[in-house]
């Protein structure tokens, strides 16, 4: 299903990272927060992020450069890369 | 004053590395060989078992290959002096380019100088802006320079996971974007395959094009020698294989087979094809040769006999404790079978144990490759020994002695640092 952009908020995109975090990688949800670093606190890496990209890219069809995807290293930069990414 | 460019050759992190491994003979790489790969290989004035080669098949000595290669020196001299396109195409390419198509099912090929120029110049002619280039996360770096050259979208999925694969393809799907899958058919690391009947029916189901890298497969693997499209029976699905002439087929170059159409496109549209001076003939003639024992009922018991070896080697270092990485398993007809491949691999993980067990193998009069990272993921260091066909019982059984007396001494070591270091904790 494809999602308008226009409602996209932060904390809608912390909530999908959220949701791929506990779902594609059984991470605890309390341990998700803006801060947490996704390879040092989460296990998460740059595979999974891209894989996350563009789960995202067509959930919200939005185009998110998977360069710079891959140098974020923490849960809110992923969200202000995105969040960028809608504003161009 | 502009800064200086050469800063970062200054601050380059692997220095200390790199003069420390040097300074005390640990240094994995750029060791000397100084005769043929063959079963004991002269290296730095002393006689090595030599587990550490591509020359999987052996023919690197073989005379029919040595005396086809004399022979076009002969006739061609050493060099051609130009690229294919202007005064570089002998008939020597041109059969080998027949050979080779007809050898793997494909209706044309194209004759590279180098295997990575085969990856480079297909990609990057193929695909460009606008288009998806998926990989395998731990396919070739040729692969991935290629992919990066031709300034396509790249997007990796992990490595052998056929669902992340798919889930990739269908999240791309609505945006209409052209997408090329390229995979390893053999990962020349860990000396496994890939799932190349679901790859290549994912990518005719999704109206993806394929391209697989056999490289390692080539000369090896299937009935025919023609690589792991062929022992997936995915010839038809499979629109481009690469492959090189530096392993089983005892020289240097490389080759896409494909369809009449897209090889003659790469004749005229690749870049590291078209601005590159031609494969010598020492090496074509070498190739060709190698390409025609391969086709030969020889050829059969050749692949017969490395996998033999490989099998033998892979069961006693196993049995023996040594961490080895396991073949590939796979459906195929309807009967789940091993893909034994010329690679044994043990994966030590940490690179000063991996490069430890490297110098007392080779000491102990055994060479093997070291493999750290990047050319495998961080803290996954590994050694890599592969086989050939002209290897006897008599050079594995002592290689099998050095390995495990090797073995032996680390596991010690290893839990000598695991008690200093529980002792400071």
């Amino acid at each position: 299903m494809i999602v308008k952009v226009n409602n996209l908020t932060e904390q809608i995109l912390l909530d999908e990272i959220i949701k791929f975090c506990v779902e594609e990688r059984e991470i605890s949800r309390e341990c998700i927060q803006p801060k947490a670093k996704f390879i040092d606190d989460l296990g998460i890496d740059s595979l999974d992020i891209l894989e996350m990209v563009v789960i995202l890219e067509h959930k919200y069809n939005i185009r998110i450069n998977e360069n710079l995807a891959r140098e974020v290293s923490t849960v809110q930069e992923a969200i202000d890369l995105i969040m960028k990414s809608i504003a161009k | 004053m502009a800064n200086d460019i050469f800063e970062k050759v200054f601050s380059f992190p692997r220095w200390d590395d790199i003069r420390s491994a040097q300074a005390d003979g640990s240094m994995p790489y750029y060791r000397l060989v100084e005769s043929p790969a063959s079963p004991i290989t002269r290296m730095e004035s002393k006689d090595k078992l030599m587990f550490g080669s591509n020359n999987y098949l052996g023919l690197t000595t073989d005379k029919r290959v040595m005396d086809a290669s004399a022979e076009a020196l002969k006739q061609y001299g050493p060099a051609l002096t130009g690229a294919r396109l202007q005064n570089g195409t002998i008939p020597l390419h041109l059969e080998l380019e027949y050979e080779i198509a007809s050898w793997l099912g494909k209706e044309s090929a194209l004759v590279y100088t180098t295997g990575y120029q085969a990856n480079l110049g297909c990609i990057s002619a193929i695909c460009g802006q606008g288009d998806t280039i998926i990989v395998d996360s731990a396919n070739h770096a040729s692969i991935m320079d290629g992919a990066h050259l031709s300034q396509a979208r790249v997007l990796p999925f992990r490595h052998g996971r056929m669902d992340k694969l798919e889930q990739l393809i269908e999240n791309l799907l609505p945006s209409s974007t052209p997408i090329m899958i390229v995979v390893d058919g053999t990962f020349s690391m860990e000396g496994t395959i890939s799932d190349i009947a679901a790859v290549s029916e994912l990518s005719a189901s999704y109206g993806c094009r394929l391209l697989v890298d056999d490289a390692h497969g080539i000369g090896v693997l299937g009935e025919n020698g023609a690589g792991v499209v062929e022992v997936f029976d995915a010839t038809k699905h499979t629109d481009l294989i690469m492959g090189t002439f530096s392993k089983s087929l005892a020289s240097c170059g490389g080759f896409i087979a494909g369809s009449e159409e897209v090889i003659e496109f790469l004749r005229y549209s690749s870049r590291p094809f078209l601005f590159t001076v031609s494969s010598v003939p020492v090496a074509t003639g070498a190739a060709l040769a190698a390409v025609k024992i391969c086709k030969s009922k020889e050829g059969k018991k050749l692949f017969r006999k490395v996998k033999e070896n490989a099998s033998y080697l892979h069961c006693a270092l196993k049995n023996a404790g040594l961490p080895v990485i396991d073949h590939s398993k796979y459906m195929i007809k309807e009967r789940e079978e091993t893909i034994t491949t010329p690679i044994i691999s043990i994966e030590i993980g940490s690179e000063a144990d991996t490069v430890e067990f490297w110098k007392n193998l080779y000491e102990m009069g055994l060479y093997v490759n070291a493999a750290v990272y990047p050319a495998v993921p961080p803290k996954r260091s590994l050694l890599r020994a592969s086989v050939m066909a002209s290897h006897e019982k008599e050079h594995l059984d002592r290689a099998i002695d050095i390995f495990n007396s090797a073995w032996s001494k680390l596991s010690k070591n290893i839990q000598n640092h695991k008690e200093i270091d529980d002792s400071k904790s």
